[in-house]
This record gives structure tokens, C-alpha cells and sequence, in this order.
């Protein structure tokens, strides 16, 4: 790749008309009942939207029945076991099943169009991840309807949750059902993780990118390092409850707290999470109405970084009366107050935007729901730094104050800004806009409604109701209050159900107007489903108002990439931080295998939930094959060569190695993987405070000779070897990889031989994973080596299978790139691993 | 408009852009990490610990790490040449302000934290 100069227009017109049909044809979504095999965001982000919006409604309606039930006391309209499902499932969807996929969603819809990219990097993930949080998630759901709802809160602490007390398979639902959600989640977060950063237009550097590109950023990689923990809880507490190993049994060492230290982890980021890609499309709304750029740009993105931070060091603000010293908690309530500030900036910003308007600030309903959530939210705020105050948490601990405070925060800071964005950008899908008229009823009922509805909660706190009770005697004086607050949740249920009556009156799919609330940024350039008909060279934070005749150029096709010119779906990949055009992204169509892979990994997970195994099995081997149909295909090689842009700029269809867009999704995994590792050690750590008398070589049997572990260690660094070994061995274009193929055989039987060597070692000593939680800890590290390794197995087949099929050689080779890269991971890993269960007992000796 | 590779590396600019933030992290993470484990050590009596021990690490850590962040503030220029972060002129004032304006918020957040130990009894437990 040289560098060129490109001298404005890159593309001169007419262009030749086939271009466009190549175009219309290429990305021609799918028709009938085949829109299932769709993979476009415009098409899997509305059903990833639609699904999300379900579930608000359902876990709306358990949360209106929920109040009914509190409406007089002593009321007995719902049984305890039945309420304390409701309130399990209501925590649990809002968080799990609308709120993160709600803004997911958003994200799979708006970033492409906003980045004028054809689609985001990996839009068969993208089906896969959105057919399985729908399937998943729809038949968690209906748990509900069985009396097999899981009803031990949304957080789900143990020891409530363990076997003894939750016998049932309740829990088991939401273990297993929100673990397998949360992977689908993670597989969206890749997505925008190098969607953004890669995909990009020419020219839109970080410091012109949009703010819900950076708030989607943030968001994304918030989940790489937050959901990592809750997944290691759940499969500790599922194996705790399946097979006996005493993670959260202080009788055998374990501890309930660390339950609470991992789900707080996850936890308190999740809050934020949920709140700045809002907060990124109030940042994009407020400039639109009142038609100037966002004052204080660069301090919004100082907040959202900030912000995104600081959420990772509060999760203990959550455990203040757990008994955890003073200062620690100190420590945290510090972190509490400082998250404080950049929400403030935000808030400043978003007021000084509104005041230095070139008009008066326009008010449409989207502008009310705007309004409406910096009431909502700063209030929500504000009862926020209390809480974070140690002594004034200590009294309202676990009461309706805390309700209040999140629901101010929740619906405030998520609700009523995703309610903006349906108003704001419903006219990029549908040719009808929503009604402003009946807009504005739906706001003022909603806005009423949640404030008539958990104001009031404030007092019932206040007055010592607390959480999740299902009924309350008359003499505690909380009637009349929770009176006005059901009659408020009528008026919000009456304002949402007035919003789905104008949705299905309004909304039809079909080309939008154009851009009626005059905004400056690109996803308001004409699209069809091939997205811009060509991809613009950006020189500021608002192309449509600063650059002339934009609309017209991308238009006409006078910009980059106006056709198809490698016969397939294709997008631009710029570098990450300057955004200069580096290749051509091939991408797959439309295809099955994604939603097949989906539906049998669901079934896998919601079958083991009821315990049919051997079914079970056979589910998650049909999802892996059906995982593998799909990329086999998904590394064209370099054929095609390289491909003219436009203006004379040629660019390669194929780059391997960290120019890569796949490379980059397979370091956002490693991070990933290693999240969860670090997850691992501080509960290794957290249980050897905690019961130190349990661990080897005093309370355990004696830890295994060191020859074990070196052998171990030695066969992994020999696979490393091995696969280094591999790349030289790598064939020239066109011929067979025996070589090749058997060194990655070999690595691979290094890796699984050093699995086998760990768990044997242990083994002979006579520990047993049940006997305390030093055990279980040990024989924890095994399952995430084991975990990586069945995916290297996998993965390492695979490869080996392309090399003797002749489709991997020394440039045809991403496929091998990803593989010892994880492999590579994977071995430092666990070297580290070995480490900490062999040597630290030794150490603390 | 370039084509090409010739674009700062990614990693040098979120270690630029992020090392304020990424100092407060590990400041929280050593304040808290030796100070609560310390605190179950003297508890459970597995070893003697001295109060004023875990106030004196308190203080030492936040001292610690409050210079790189004074140092960040007052020249951000030296600390991107460390980190080999280069960027067109145009982007230059936004990555530097982003830098020293997280540097900022991240200093407040280790004072906050380090104050604490002023305040309070390092292993006391409110109930």
C-alpha cells in the first residue's frame, strides 16, 4: 500500500448505471419467510430492537402486577413464591434481556449508517448473536408460566441460590439462560468494537467521530471487561449447585461474598453501560434541535472515558453493610463521588448546547424526552452521591429508597432517551414518522406517570419499607404512598401502551424523508440497502452541514467506493485512529447457518438446564458444525487482488495479520478471555484470605511434585513451538500443508497432554474438587484451561482441515494467524496458571 | 486524503489517551487489595498487623501515584513521545486535552481515595 493523495472528488459522473444494479443486488435483502437468513444491520438491528422492546413491555407488565399487588397492604392478588419470581424475572429482563440488547441494538442499527459503512465488519456474528439472545431469551421468559421462573432476586446472591435452598431448577434457568445471553452480548461488543474503530469513513478521526460511535466504543468495551466476571460467577455457581465444589460454602472455605464481589464487578459497570450509549444519543439529539455543534465536544469524550472508568472501581458500593472495613469502603465511596463529575460534564454540556442554539432550541417530542430524562436523571444523580455515602447507605440499605434511586437512574438515564431516539430516528426505517401530536401525550403520561410512580419511593424508604416484599400490614403507615405510586405506574403503563398503538398505526417500512430534523451527521445521507451509494471523505464532527454539496456527491456516486468491484458485500477498513483507508472488506451474505447455530446453541444450554444431557451434547456439537459451515467461508484469499475506490486509489481485498479486521476480533477475545482469567485469580485470592486454613499444603492434601507441573509446562511451551513451526511451514500459493497441518496436530496434542498432566497430578494426591473450596478453586483453573483448549481443538482441526484442502498457504493464512494467536494466549495462560496453583501455596507456606 | 498504513499505532494512543485513568486503576487496586487483605490477616490472626502500617501504605501508594499524574498534567508532550504517539497536526490539541483532562479527573479521584486514611481507623468495621 503506497500512500496517494486524493484531490476532492474522487469519482467523476455518470456513473456507469451497472454499478448501482450491482449494488441493489449485492445487498438485496432476502424476501418472504427467508428474511430469517437476513444478515444486514438494518434487517437483524429492527429484530434485535423489536425483541428488546418486547421484553420492556413483559417485564412492564410483571412490574404493573407487582404493583397492584402492593397497592393495600396485606393484599393477596399474588402469592409470595409467585411475586418473588415476578420481581426475579422483572430485574432480570429489564437488565439482561432489554437494556443491554435495547442499546446493542441501536448500535448494530445507527453505527453503520452513522460511519456511512455498508454494514458493521462480521454480520453473520451479528445474526448469530441477536437469533440466539432471541431464542435464548424468549424461552427464559416463558419460565414464568411454569412456576420455573428463578426467584432469588436479579443479583441471585448465594447462599439463597445454592442447592439446599433453591433446590428446584429455578436457578438453574437463570444461570445458565442469562450466561449463554451474556456470551451473545460479548459477541455484539466484538462487532462494535472494530466496526468503530475500522470501519469508519475516510477521513472521520477520533476527533470527528460522532459521540454515540464513542459511547458506543466505551460501551463495547465496558462489556469486554465487565460481563467476563458475571459469566465466571455464574458457571461457579452453577458448577457449586451441579457438582458439589464449595465455592460459596463457608462451611468448606468458600464465601458468599465473593458472589457479591464478582455480580457487583459486572454489576456497577452494567449501570453505566446501559447509560452511555444513551447518553451518546442525547449528545447526538441535542445539537439537531437546537442546530449547533455540541459545546464542549472533547469534554464529553473525556466523560465518557472517564465515566466508562471510574464504573469499575464502585462495585463495592453495592456491599457497604457486608462488613467490609471502613476504609475500604472509603476507598470506594471516593470512586462513587468522583463518577459524579463527568456525568455532571455531560449534563452542562448538554444545557450549554441547548442555551448557545443559532435558534431557539427546537421542541419535538424527542427534545421533550431529552428534557425529560436531564430531570430525571440528574435526580436520579443526586440520590446516587447519597447512596454513595457510606453512613446515610447504611440506613437505606435494601429499602424502596434504593428502588427509587435506580429506577430515577435506569429509566431516566436508558428509558426515556431510547424513547427519544424511536421519535428522533424512526424516519431512517420507516416512511411514516411518528405521530408529534400523540408524541407529546405519550411523554407527559409517561414523564407524570414514572414520577407519580417512584418519587414516592423515596418515602416509603425513607419510612423503612424495604425491598421486595410482597405484602405489608395496614398499621406501618406505607399504604397511601404506595397507593399513588401504583396509581403512577397505571400512567406510565397508559403512556407506553399509547407509543406501541402509534407504532403499529405509523410505522411502515419503506424509503424515509429526508432528513427532517436537519442534522449534520452522515446517517441522514440517502441510503438504500446497500447503505450510501458511495462513502464520503469526512472533514468535520457534522459533514451535512459544513461539507457543500455532500447529499448530492454521495448521491451521485462521486465519492469512494460508488459500486461492487469485488462482486460482493464490501466496505472501506480505515486505520483506527486517523481513519485513512487501508483495504477492502470482503463480507458474507445472507445464509442459514447463523441462525441454525443459534437455535442449537440455545437448545444447548436451556437443555442442560433441565438436565437432558446426552441431547444436550448433541445440540452444542450441531452448533459448533453449523459454526464451522459459516466460516469456512468467511476468508475469501487474496484472488481478487486490489480494487480501484475511486480517484485512482487502489486498495487490497485482503490483508492478514494486525492490519486485520479479523486479527482485531480475535485480540477483542483474548481481552476478553483474559478478563475472565483475572476474574479467576482474585477469587483464588479473595478465598485464601478468606479460609487460608483450607489451602495446601496445611489444610489440603500435599500439592503435587513439581515435575508435574513442569512437564506440563514444558508441553505447552513445546506446542507454542510447534505452532511456530506451523507458520514456516506454511505452503507456498496453491499446494497441500501436510507439514503444516501436522505441526498444529502435534501442538494440539501438546495442549491437551498438558491438560491432562494438571488434572492427573492433582488427582493422585487425593484432592478432590468437592472437598473445599482450595479444591475447587484448583480444579476451577483446569476448567478455563480446558475451556481454551477445546476451542484451540476446534479451531486447530479446522485450520488444519483448510491446509490439506489447499485453502491456507503462506498468504491465504488469517485463518492460521487466529489460531496462534489464541494459541500463543492460551499457553501464557496457562504457564500463569501453573504459577499461581502450584507456587503461591508454596510461597505463603 | 492518504491511503495507506502510515497511522499511529493503536496501542500507543490508548496508552497515551488512557494513562491517567489506567493510574487511578491501579492505585484503587493497591490501596485496596494489601489494605483489605491485611485487615483479614489481623482479624483472623494469621499475622500481627500494625495499624499505622496500613495507614503509612495508604499514604506511600497514593504518593505514588499522584506524581505520574502531576507529571502527565503539566507535560503531556514528553509522555506521548514516551509512548510514541504521533498524530497529524490537526488532531494534536484534541488528543492532548483528552490526556490531561482525564490525567486531572484521575488525580482527584487517587486524593479522594488516599484522604481516607486520614479520616478513619484502617481496619475498623462499622458494625
Amino acid at each position: 500500500m503506497t500512500d496517494q493523495v486524493i484531490v476532492q472528488l474522487p469519482n467523476s459522473t455518470p456513473r456507469p448505471a451497472r454499478e448501482l444494479e450491482d449494488l441493489e443486488r449485492v445487498w438485496a435483502t432476502p424476501k418472504g419467510w427467508r428474511i430469517v437468513t437476513a444478515v444486514n444491520n438494518t434487517v437483524v438491528g429492527l429484530i434485535y430492537i423489536g425483541v428488546a422492546f418486547l421484553f420492556f413491555l413483559m417485564a412492564g407488565v410483571l412490574a404493573i402486577l407487582m404493583r397492584t399487588q402492593l397497592a393495600v397492604s396485606g393484599n393477596d392478588f399474588i402469592g409470595q413464591e409467585l411475586y418473588n419470581q415476578m420481581f426475579t424475572m422483572h430485574g432480570t429482563t429489564m437488565m439482561f434481556l432489554f437494556a443491554v440488547p435495547a442499546v446493542e441494538a441501536l448500535g448494530v442499527m445507527l453505527l453503520p449508517q452513522m460511519l456511512a459503512a455498508r454494514d458493521l465488519p462480521f454480520p453473520r456474528l451479528s445474526a448469530y448473536a441477536i437469533w440466539a439472545y432471541v431464542i435464548g431469551g424468549l424461552v427464559f421468559f416463558t419460565t414464568i408460566f411454569y412456576d420455573l421462573a428463578p426467584a432469588g432476586g436479579w443479583f441471585m446472591y448465594p447462599p439463597l441460590t445454592l442447592k439446599e435452598f433453591s433446590p428446584a431448577d429455578n436457578a438453574d434457568f437463570w444461570l445458565l439462560g442469562i450466561g449463554f445471553i451474556e456470551i451473545s452480548a460479548i459477541a455484539g461488543a466484538v462487532e462494535i468494537v472494530v466496526g468503530t474503530l475500522r470501519t469508519r469513513p475516510p477521513g472521520m478521526s477520533l476527533s470527528k467521530m460522532p459521540i454515540f460511535a464513542w459511547s458506543m466504543l466505551i460501551f463495547a468495551a465496558m462489556i469486554m471487561f465487565a460481563f467476563p466476571a458475571v459469566i465466571l460467577a455464574t458457571m461457579m455457581l452453577e458448577i457449586e449447585r451441579s457438582f458439589g465444589w464449595p465455592f460459596f460454602t463457608a462451611a468448606l472455605g468458600g464465601d458468599a461474598l465473593l458472589w457479591q464481589h464478582l455480580f457487583w464487578f459486572f454489576g456497577h459497570p452494567e449501570v453505566y453501560i446501559i447509560f452511555l450509549p444513551a447518553a451518546g444519543l442525547v449528545s447526538m439529539i441535542v445539537p439537531t434541535m437546537a442546530q449547533t455543534p455540541l459545546v464542549g465536544y472533547r469534554l464529553i469524550v473525556v466523560a465518557l472515558i472517564a465515566t466508562g472508568f471510574f464504573s469499575f472501581g464502585l462495585w463495592v458500593h453495592h456491599m457497604f453493610t457486608t462488613g467490609i472495613p471502613a476504609l475500604s469502603l472509603a476507598f470506594f465511596s471516593a470512586a462513587s463521588a468522583a463518577v459524579a463529575v463527568p456525568s455532571g460534564i455531560q449534563v452542562f454540556s448538554w444545557i450549554a448546547t441547548m442555551a448557545a442554539g443559532r435558534r431557539r432550541f427546537r421542541i419535538t417530542t424527542a427534545s421533550l424526552f431529552v428534557l425529560g430524562f436531564l430531570f430525571i436523571f440528574t435526580l436520579g444523580g443526586l440520590t446516587g452521591v447519597m447512596v454513595a455515602m457510606v453512613p446515610f447507605d447504611y440506613q437505606v440499605h435494601d429499602t424502596y429508597f434504593v428502588v427509587a434511586h435506580f429506577h430515577y437512574v435506569l429509566v431516566g438515564g436508558m428509558v426515556f432517551p431510547l424513547f427519544a431516539t424511536f421519535y428522533h430516528w424512526m424516519p431512517l426505517f420507516s416512511r411514516r414518522m411518528l405521530s408529534e401530536r400523540l408524541g407529546r401525550w405519550v411523554f407527559w403520561l409517561m414523564f407524570l406517570g414514572f414520577n407519580i410512580a417512584f418519587f414516592p419511593m423515596h418515602l416509603t424508604g425513607l419510612l423503612g419499607m424495604p425491598r421486595r416484599v410482597w405484602t405489608y400490614p395496614a398499621e406501618l403507615g406505607w399504604d397511601t404512598l404506595n397507593l399513588v405510586s401504583t396509581a403512577g405506574s397505571y400512567i406510565l403503563g397508559a403512556g407506553i401502551l399509547l407509543f406501541v398503538i402509534d407504532l403499529f398505526r405509523t410505522v411502515r417500512p419503506g424509503p424515509k424523508p429526508e432528513n427532517p430534523w436537519g442534522a449534520g451527521t452522515l446517517e441522514w445521507l440517502p441510503s438504500d440497502v446497500y447503505a450510501t451509494r458511495s462513502i464520503p471523505l469526512v472533514t468535520s464532527r457534522e459533514p451535512l452541514w459544513d461539507q457543500e454539496n455532500l447529499v448530492e456527491d454521495v448521491q451521485a456516486g462521486r465519492w469512494f467506493l460508488p459500486g461492487a468491484p469485488t462482486g460482493g458485500r464490501e466496505t472501506i477498513v480505515t486505520s483506527p485512529v486517523e481513519a485513512r483507508p487501508q483495504y477492502i472488506i470482503q463480507m458474507p451474505g445472507p445464509g442459514w447457518s447463523p441462525l441454525l447455530a443459534a437455535m442449537f446453541t440455545a437448545a444447548c444450554f436451556l437443555l442442560l438446564t433441565v438436565k437432558l444431557v446426552m441431547i444436550a451434547a448433541v445440540c452444542g456439537v450441531l452448533a459448533i458444525v453449523f459454526c464451522l459451515v459459516w466460516t469456512w467461508s468467511l476468508d475469501p484469499g487474496p484472488a481478487k487482488g486490489s480494487v480501484d475506490i475511486g480517484g485512482g486509489m487502489k486498495l487490497p481485498t485482503y490483508v492478514t495479520g494486525p492490519t486485520s479486521h479479523s486479527w482485531w476480533a480475535m485480540v477483542v477475545l483474548m481481552f476478553v478471555a483474559g478478563s475472565l482469567y483475572l476474574s479467576y485469580v482474585f477469587s483464588y485470592l479473595f478465598l485464601w484470605t478468606v479460609s487460608p486454613d483450607v489451602w495446601a499444603p496445611a489444610g489440603a492434601p500435599q500439592l503435587p511434585s513439581p515435575g508435574w507441573p513442569a512437564l506440563s509446562a514444558l508441553l505447552l511451551v513445546c506446542g507454542s513451538a510447534a505452532i511456530m513451526a506451523a507458520r514456516r511451514l506454511l505452503p507456498s500459493p496453491g499446494n497441500l500443508g501436510t507439514a503444516a497441518a501436522a505441526a498444529i496436530l502435534v501442538a494440539l496434542l501438546c495442549m491437551s497432554g498438558a491438560l491432562a498432566i494438571e488434572l492427573l497430578g492433582h488427582w493422585r494426591t487425593g484432592l478432590q474438587p468437592s472437598d473445599s473450596a482450595y479444591g475447587a478453586m484448583v480444579y476451577m483453573a483446569s476448567v478455563l484451561f480446558g475451556q481454551v483448549a477445546a476451542a484451540l481443538v476446534i479451531m486447530g482441526l479446522f485450520t488444519a482441515a483448510r491446509l490439506l484442502v489447499r485453502r491456507l498457504d503462506r498468504e491465504w493464512r488469517v485463518t492460521f494467524d487466529n489460531l496462534a494467536l489464541l494459541y500463543h494466549y492460551a499457553v501464557f495462560q496457562s504457564l500463569f496458571g501453573l504459577a499461581l496453583v502450584h507456587g503461591y501455596p508454596r510461597l505463603v507456606a | 486524503m492518504k491511503s495507506g498504513p502510515g497511522d499511529t499505532s493503536v496501542l500507543s494512543a490508548v496508552a497515551f489517551l488512557l494513562a491517567g485513568p489506567v493510574i487511578w486503576a491501579a492505585h484503587l487496586l493497591l490501596l485496596y487489595g494489601p489494605q483489605s487483605a491485611l485487615c483479614a490477616f489481623g482479624q483472623s490472626g494469621v499475622a500481627e498487623v500494625s495499624g499505622l502500617f496500613v495507614t503509612a501504605q495508604v499514604l506511600a501508594v497514593t504518593a505514588l501515584a499522584a506524581v505520574p499524574l502531576v507529571v502527565f498534567l503539566l507535560r503531556p508532550i514528553t509522555i506521548a513521545r514516551l509512548f510514541r504517539f504521533r498524530v497529524q497536526d490537526e488532531e494534536h490539541p484534541f488528543s492532548m486535552s483528552v490526556m490531561r483532562w482525564l490525567s486531572a479527573l484521575s488525580l482527584m479521584g487517587v486524593l479522594l481515595a488516599g484522604a481516607a486514611a486520614f479520616l478513619l481507623d484502617p481496619c475498623a468495621q462499622l458494625r
